[in-house]
């Protein structure tokens, strides 16, 4: 016989039962579970993401015109690039993603682990339209899927005749010619810091590989530097709060804050090379295989890469993208850019960081 | 034989502090113990599937000038912060505790309201004050005191002054609750002896108020120590920071065991060094 429950006053309060708080707690749980039924099933993918404005711009121009091309979701994950790359490395089973983007160093790491599959023409038909300096150190298994360019930034009210060139940056921090209002990036603060020492050593030496040149060109500079910065919004920071006069900038950063403090600040391509970078694309073993094929094909798409570096302001990685003219004419050609070995780097980067620490630092 | 009575008071507390105790073992314990099997290893166990142990990483950490200087800079920070905190929040605490003024309350939210705004905001608020074109070089400049801007921002003067101010709460509410549950006999007591203010406060409040100190002091040192947002903020590469150099070893070298080894060295300096003031305490206490 079922028991005869007593009608609620309509006074009482109706406190939550235990199922209730369990239904709520796993309704709020489900966005941050590893799974669900739609990846399971090949309709959803799941990718790792940095934030902000990329991740932004990333959701309106690729994951939700994917979304509407395929019928299959794109489910961000945003937080810190080696966290993402260490949760996959350390994953048994099914992966947490099923398309990886993220850092170069990370980039090699998986592939040095056997995580991410090839990435030939048959699975990634655009892959044969994007330059090979986005993809030719991947070996066929990866792609960047845009590019920055640093090169040099300044404050156009504090400065009136800009460096041209990196030696010429070199040359006249030593010499006084900016004060001590000169910035630069950290090596070992995650800025990209190992992309512009070996641009340096380039641009000074000819060689990527001669770094102890860029060591002592940053060691002369040290005493004017007022800040290792090591956050990639310090250059734009520094520069419009008049902190800083002159230092390594974003092409993409330095062209919003251009525009948008009525060219306070401004960006030079240096004559000696740009050091440019972007985030490594590429398709996950073992995850959600043939979508995300199709989602790394579309990101790379001529469609889509315009769009995304229109709103962005960085590069585009496919050879067929014609830019707008505004664009065209502010952004580095991959023929003036230098994109580092990351395998170089990232074999190196535990020596350099302890010779930054006891030759630059302190 | 215990009575029954004192066996049910037993349970009841091992059961109080069981869900505690439970979470410092999952979330502190363990992950503090998996720290220390990476430290033993050749690589990362990540990465690499055969690992050797050994005291390599150690052997690094304390006889590299590098690392040990990182140590002593940090420990030398922490001991800086703690001391500046408790100089200029002492007087405060007093107040909020004893002054039985009206303006308590006020003095109270000044010192927690602070605590619901982040770091980075509050970081933020010194870049203003402290920059080229910020309030403090355009007071100094207005008073003749300098003709040019001074570099105050990302000095390990503005690190010091900004953990100051960030962890100076953690200092001022213990000592505060110390001296809130204080006898008001007792110092009234010593004061009817004829003892002088100076001397009630050296023998009677400061003696009482040590346990709030040490608390204080235990929440700061801690705090500095794992520092890492503020420095990295307003502060300068110069500064060798045991937190910063675990971040480069984990997160830009890929060199997981290295960066371990460092972690478990900082926190058993930092458990030697609270170790160390609290026996001082107890000795200046007895």
């Amino acid at each position: 016989m079922t028991p005869r429950l007593a009608a609620p006053s309509p006074d009482a309060v109706a406190l939550p039962t235990r199922r209730h708080l369990l239904a709520g707690g796993g309704a709020l749980a489900l966005p941050f579970l590893g799974s669900s039924d739609a990846r399971a099933q090949g309709r959803e993918i799941t990718i790792p993401m940095s934030g902000g404005s990329f991740m932004q711009f990333v959701q309106s121009e690729v994951t939700d015109t994917f979304r509407a091309k395929t019928g299959i979701a794109v489910r961000m994950v945003p937080g810190n690039m080696k966290t993402h790359a260490m949760q996959l490395l350390a994953s048994r089973g099914r992966p947490p993603f099923d398309a990886f983007l993220g850092n170069g160093d990370d980039y090699v790491t998986l592939l040095d682990a056997n995580r991410m599959l090839p990435m030939g023409p048959d699975r990634v038909p655009n892959i044969v339209d994007i330059h090979d300096k986005f993809k030719l150190q991947w070996q066929g298994h990866g792609a960047l899927f845009d590019y920055f360019s640093i090169g040099l930034s300044y404050n156009t009210q504090l400065l009136r005749e800009p460096p041209r060139s990196w030696r010429e940056f070199v040359d006249r921090t030593v010499r006084g010619d900016f004060g001590s209002q000169v910035f630069f990036n950290s090596l070992p603060g995650g800025v990209r810091g190992p992309e512009v020492l070996v641009t340096l050593a380039r641009a000074l030496t000819g060689s990527e590989e001669n770094v102890d040149a860029a060591f002592d060109a940053i060691r002369r500079m040290k005493p004017r530097i007022f800040k290792f910065f090591n956050s990639i919004n310090d250059p734009v920071v520094m520069l419009l709060n008049g902190e800083g006069m002159v230092g390594p900038g974003w092409d993409g950063r330095v062209f919003v804050a251009h525009d948008e403090s009525n060219g306070r600040v401004q960006f030079i391509k240096p004559s000696d090379g740009l050091a440019s970078n972007g985030p490594a694309i590429g398709v996950v073993r073992g995850g959600n295989q043939e979508a995300a094929y199709a989602f790394v094909d579309h990101a790379l798409s001529p469609e889509v890469q315009k769009n995304f570096c229109e709103k962005m302001f960085y590069g585009s990685v496919n050879t067929k993208v014609v830019y707008s003219p505004a664009l065209a004419a502010r952004l580095p050609t991959p023929d003036e850019i230098n994109v580092p070995s990351e395998r170089f780097m990232a074999t190196n980067m535990g020596r350099w960081i302890e010779r930054w620490n006891r030759e630059i630092v302190g | 034989m215990p009575a029954k009575g004192g066996i049910a008071a037993h349970r009841a507390a091992i059961a109080a502090v069981a869900p505690a105790s439970l979470l410092v073992v999952a979330l502190l314990l363990l992950p503090f113990l998996f720290l220390a099997w990476i430290s033993l290893q050749s690589a990362d166990p990540l990465m690499v599937e055969h690992t050797e142990w050994t005291f390599r990483h150690y052997r690094k950490v304390l006889t590299d000038g590098l690392y040990l200087d990182a140590l002593l800079g940090t420990l030398q920070l922490g001991l800086v912060v703690t001391l500046a905190t408790l100089l200029l929040g002492y007087p405060v605490a007093v107040f909020i505790a004893q002054s039985g003024s009206r303006f308590t309350t006020f003095a109270m939210a000044v010192v927690v309201l602070p605590l619901f705004v982040s770091v980075v905001v509050r970081s933020f608020g010194w870049m203003v004050l402290l920059g080229r074109q910020g309030t403090v070089n355009r007071a100094l400049m207005a008073l003749g005191i300098t003709d040019q801007p001074m570099q105050l921002l990302y000095t390990p003067g503005a690190v010091t002054i900004g953990l100051v101010h960030i962890l100076a709460p953690l200092m001022i509410l213990p000592i505060a609750s110390v001296l809130r549950g204080l006898d008001p006999a007792l110092p009234e007591a010593a004061r009817n002896l004829g003892a002088s203010r100076l001397k009630v406060f050296l023998t009677v409040t400061l003696p009482l108020s040590l346990p709030g100190i040490a608390a204080g002091c235990v929440l700061v040192l801690a705090h500095v120590i794992a520092a890492f947002v503020l420095p990295a903020m307003i502060g300068s590469d110069r500064v060798r920071l045991t937190a910063t150099m675990i971040y480069q070893q984990v997160m830009v070298a890929n060199n997981l065991p290295l960066g371990a080894a460092l972690a478990v060295v900082m926190v058993a300096a930092t458990f030697l060094l609270i170790g160390a003031a609290h026996r001082l305490s107890r000795r200046w206490h007895d």
